[in-house]
């Protein structure tokens, strides 16, 4: 089902030709469909109050507490349970923001129920459950957009566009290197649990990882993982990661992902990308703030625009004007398979080659899931 | 200590590179024109026995600018420091005066100052570390730049906690071009070395390199190692050369690795050596991040230094350049490391990563 069916909702004038050459057409509003009312939910509820076409119509969640404060905030309705929110002719496009061992299930039910789906990254916690998800999406001619928020901010696409304009020859080597403190809450907390979240690679290595596939516009070929356990011994996943990828363009580049760093509160986030005619580095100061204080020093982020209201534009685009998505749901598929295989180079200490699995079969109407990106 | 410096060797003809006028030159004038206590008083001479006429040309100019002039035969009198830069072709042969050098300067217990060990051909250098373990300094100078120093001190006394990695990037202009020998041996020797200096011990452990081959455009090798050092150590370097260079560029890394510094004598050299990364006017970008159990420190080598404001961006370096600290620490005698039996370690661990790269697997050192 698209939300075409929902004509009540949706204020785009049809009426004359000339109405619509005076007066630009407003988009149509989407009804969004919240699952999962946790930390990142909070970033989609925030674009689609601030995004015209949007509007946040329900809000699932297994805690009622977690989905009742986010639907009061945002003048949502709350679901009982996931299949009404499923079954909600006001729901056109479901935003998945579970932990990361729910994705598959909880994509392909979307996927059944007619809906088109933001997925949070990762896709899903291996490559081939990955593609399953892709193609049922492709089969029901609905939109997955994954959510590689990275490509959609303002430096990314700044690195992206420097590198288009040729500013330093043909990149060679990179760096990408996001590094902070503990953010993790407990030993309770899910992101602990390879089961729940598939370790640091899949967690957050998958914004690296794609965006080094997208920057150096080459599909990743194998990799070498170094992994540590800084704050603890006894965790179960590594908590700083750092992947080395090579592309088939033979170009490398050095993922460093990191929850260890000292001070607790210090963020650092370095690019450095090396090409032929010269270096783009974005340098430890680059955001221009710097904080020295009791409760924390270091570099502040800058606020920009908002990845996310233009993550949900993309959506938006797909959905009502049949764009493509952006990354496309193959470069997600990639990312999973770049993931399973630095956690495998993690463990076995050798460089290990990525798998992708073998494309979905060609959908005739496929065109929607298959983006080539911008 | 006080006294003159022996400028011994004008290098290897077929590599490009002549350190002794673009590099220690320029510190030892700096350090005649502070002229601190202890400083050196002048050059003492030239010592170029080679016929080559390239080799003999560099000599010349040498003793031109340095006041002295061109000898064939070792003298020691009055010698503070020698600073060599041998003929890795003629050692290679056999023809070399490297060893007869470094008697002489031991017997007369006059510390030597060696270009780029990892230059010279394995069983040379071998040789050497065996027959001098002592007097002879690696001239790996990044590792003597004062942001490093400052690092290293902090990383000695605990200040950091227990080291879990070392992230840097030594990225560089054209310089005097790609290194004949691959920019492994030439080049990232400077920033393993800085990691040895941070580390505190030799480097032993597990890891790759890949190194991506110089450009049909005649662009410079880029590098990514990619090591987990003993005990549990994570080190990921970033290694690059752009442009095809030129001999006569004075702007050759080695001074570029290690900063601009402020010798007056060595102004042009300098004002050469921030130039480059081919027609951007900056200096290359080397820098260290340092992660500790307890903290961490960001070192940029592009400094210390000062940025000047007017029609143009410009800058103000201030304080000795690392060239300055390595050269001035050989003759005060408090630069001893690294010796060359850590050139050689450093030799063999460079070989581990060339098979890393050459059969694209994970080797250990
Ligand atoms: N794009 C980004 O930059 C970004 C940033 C953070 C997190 N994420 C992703 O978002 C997802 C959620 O992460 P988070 O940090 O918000 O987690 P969170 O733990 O804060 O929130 C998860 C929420 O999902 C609910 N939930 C769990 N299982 C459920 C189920 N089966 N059905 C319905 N609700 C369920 C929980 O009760 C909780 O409220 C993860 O996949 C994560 O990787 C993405």
């Amino acid at each position: 089902m698209s939300a075409s069916a929902d004509p009540d909702r949706d204020p785009t004038p049809t009426t004359s030709a000339a109405a619509s050459v005076t007066a630009p057409a407003a988009p149509r509003v989407l009804g969004l469909g919240v699952v999962g009312a946790g930390f990142i939910a909070e970033s989609h509820a925030l674009a689609a109050a601030a995004h015209p076409g949007v509007r946040l119509a329900s809000v699932y969640d297994r805690a009622a507490g977690a989905a009742g404060a986010l639907a009061g905030r945002y003048g949502a309705s709350i679901a009982p349970s996931l299949e009404a929110l499923l079954a909600d002719p006001a729901v056109d496009v479901v935003v998945l923001g579970t932990p990361n061992d729910t994705h598959r299930e909880l994509a392909l039910q979307t996927a059944a129920a007619g809906k088109h789906l933001l997925l949070e990254k990762p896709l899903t916690l291996t490559a081939t459950d990955a593609a399953e998800v892709v193609l049922a999406f492709q089969q029901a001619e609905t939109v997955l957009l994954v959510g590689h928020t990275h490509r959609h901010s303002d430096y990314a696409r700044a690195v992206k566009a420097a590198i288009a304009r040729g500013a330093i020859g043909e990149p060679r080597s990179m760096r990408l290197t996001i590094a902070g403190g503990w953010i993790w809450g407990n030993w309770g907390a899910w992101v602990l649990d390879p089961v729940r979240s598939g370790g640091h690679a899949f967690h957050n290595g998958v914004h690296l990882y794609d965006l080094a596939r997208w920057w150096l516009d080459s599909e990743i070929e194998s990799v070498y993982t170094l992994g540590q356990r800084v704050t603890a011994g006894a965790l179960q996943i590594d908590d700083a990661l750092t992947t080395t990828l090579t592309t088939k363009a033979g170009s490398v580049a050095v993922c460093e992902i990191s929850r260890g760093e000292r001070p607790k509160n210090t963020s650092i986030f370095e690019i450095v990308i090396h090409g032929s005619r010269g270096s783009l580095v974005r340098r430890w100061n680059s955001d221009g703030t710097v904080l020295l204080a009791d409760d924390g020093c270091g570099p502040v982020p800058a606020p920009g625009f908002s990845p996310f209201l233009r993550q949900l534009d993309v959506l938006h685009g797909a959905v009502t004007g049949g764009c493509e998505v952006f990354p496309s749901p193959a470069d997600a598929v990639h990312a999973i398979a770049v993931a399973e295989a630095a956690s495998a180079s993690a463990d076995s200490g050798e460089i290990v080659p990525v798998v992708d699995p073998p494309p979905a079969p060609a959908h005739p109407s496929a065109a929607k899931t298959q983006g080539a990106g911008q | 200590m006080s006294g003159t410096v022996l400028l011994a060797g004008t290098g290897t003809a077929r590599f490009r590179q002549n350190h002794q006028r673009y590099m220690y030159l320029p510190a030892v004038k700096h350090l005649i024109d502070e002229g601190l206590p202890g400083s050196p008083t002048g050059v003492s001479g030239v010592f170029e026995p080679s016929s080559d006429p390239a080799l003999q040309e560099r000599a010349g100019y040498l003793a031109q600018t340095s006041g002295s002039r061109v000898i064939d035969t070792i003298d020691l009198t009055g010698v503070a420091a020698v600073i060599a830069c041998p003929d890795a072709d003629a050692e290679a042969a056999g023809a070399g005066w490297g060893t007869e050098l470094l008697q002489a300067a031991a017997d007369a217990g006059v510390p030597v100052l060696m270009d780029k060990p990892t230059l010279l051909p394995a069983d040379v250098l071998r040789d050497w570390a065996k027959r001098f373990p002592t007097g002879v300094t690696a001239a790996h100078h990044p590792r003597f730049h004062p942001a490093i120093t400052a690092c290293r001190g902090r990383i000695a006394t605990g200040g950091l906690g227990l080291l879990h990695a070392v992230h840097g990037e030594l990225l560089v202009g054209s310089g005097d071009g790609p290194h004949p020998l691959g920019e492994l041996r030439n080049l990232a020797v400077y920033a393993l070395d800085v990691v040895q200096a941070l580390c505190g011990y030799p480097l032993h452990g597990k890891g790759t390199a890949q190194i991506q081959p110089p450009g049909p455009d005649g662009t410079g090798e880029s590098i990514t190692i990619s090591v987990r050092v003993d005990p549990d150590v994570v080190v990921t370097l970033l290694v690059g050369r752009s442009g095809d260079g030129d001999a006569d560029d004075p702007s050759g890394i080695d001074q570029a690795a290690g900063q601009a510094g402020t010798s007056p004598a060595g102004a042009r050299a300098r004002a050469a050596a921030t130039r480059a990364l081919p027609g951007t006017g900056v200096p290359p970008v080397h820098r260290y991040r340092i992660l500790g159990s307890h903290g961490q420190l960001l070192a940029d080598l592009d400094s210390p230094v000062m940025d000047l404001y007017t029609d143009t961006l410009s800058r103000v370096p201030f304080g000795p350049s690392s060239l300055d600290c390595l050269v001035d620490g050989v003759i005060r005698r408090t630069a001893a490391q690294p010796d060359l039996a850590s050139a050689l370690a450093m030799a063999d661990l460079i070989t581990a990563l060339e098979t890393s790269n050459a059969e694209h697997r994970a080797v250990q050192f």
